[in-house]
């Protein structure tokens, strides 16, 4: 099915299509959503109000990019969105456990499960993920697109709506300020 | 010298691992489950909407009761005062025997 045909039976809210379109594309939100929370149950989530977003806004979408990169665009917002609102109940979680009397419970989640990988990974990527998440928000999503395989610095300044050079010092400001946090979690870590 | 190196060696590691972390491949079960929720907000939606709608409706109603029975209520008042004003007046003239068709 070629793109235009499938962006035509998406807005004739064809079922099939979006089916073949979920199964087309659900790896590449998957990516996108995992990167930016580092954990499957979160990335699910997202992974569903990304397609549920599409499903509601296909019929204004007027092939002005790639169908991948309008997706990508959704799934980068419904990303931030999501790691907002979680900081949001964390602080809140932090707030109401100074008001409560049971200090033992335990107020921020971890990053998360991830089955796959070994447990140090997991610990590195959870680790990265906290640090990650201190970065300016167009420094994360820079850094964070930049980490996708396969994903062009070209595609990257569309999402962003930044010129390639403004992109490349995002990026390289992200790295030297990742490298600093880390060396500080390091120093009093290892 | 030595700790300096292994700290940048670990920052190096961490910095990629995310690049290199395994994407983990989602619920068999995950698309059921969307299209279940979008049902689930569509028919949200819908209903909201008519309660949206009703509520709309109910309060239209109620202003347009309202303003009938102020508008009734206020000609009713209007035509006792009226009445009550013209009682008024004559209970006056002939009280202090008041003759219009004076001398004046």
């Amino acid at each position: 099915m070629s793109e235009t045909e499938l962006i035509y039976r998406l807005q004739s809210t064809d079922p099939e299509a979006f089916r073949f379109f979920y199964d087309t594309y659900h790896k590449l939100v998957m990516t996108v959503c995992f990167k930016f929370c580092g954990n499957r149950e979160d990335a699910e989530d997202i992974l569903q109000e990304v397609f549920i977003q599409v499903h509601k806004s296909v019929q204004s979408f007027n092939g002005d990019s790639k169908l991948s990169t309008w997706l990508y665009k959704i799934s980068v917002t419904k990303s931030i969105d999501f790691i907002r609102s979680k900081n949001r109940k964390k602080r809140f979680g932090i707030l109401k456990s100074l008001f409560s009397e049971d200090t033992e419970e335990e107020i921020i989640a971890s990053p998360g499960s991830n089955p796959s990988g070994s447990v140090e990974e997991k610990e590195r990527l959870d680790v990265l993920m906290k640090q990650i998440n201190t970065l300016p928000e167009n420094q994360r999503i820079a850094f964070t697109l930049s980490q996708i395989d396969g994903m062009s610095y070209k595609e990257i300044s569309e999402i962003m709506k930044t010129s390639n050079s403004s992109l490349e010092s995002l990026i390289f400001r992200a790295r030297q300020n990742l490298k600093k946090k880390l060396s500080n979690y390091y120093e009093n870590n290892l | 010298m030595e700790r300096n190196k292994h700290i940048d060696h670990e920052v190096e590691k961490t910095l990629n691992v995310l690049k290199e972390a395994e994407v983990p491949e989602p619920n068999p079960f995950l698309y059921t489950r969307l299209m279940n929720e979008i049902e689930k907000r569509k028919t949200g939606r819908t209903s909201s909407k008519l309660n949206i709608s009703f509520a709309y409706g109910v309060a239209m109603a109620l202003l347009i009761v309202l303003n009938t029975f102020s508008l009734i209520y206020y000609i009713d008042t209007d035509t006792n005062v009226t009445g009550n004003r013209k009682e008024y007046i004559s209970e006056l003239v002939d009280e202090y025997a008041i003759n219009y068709k004076s001398e004046f």
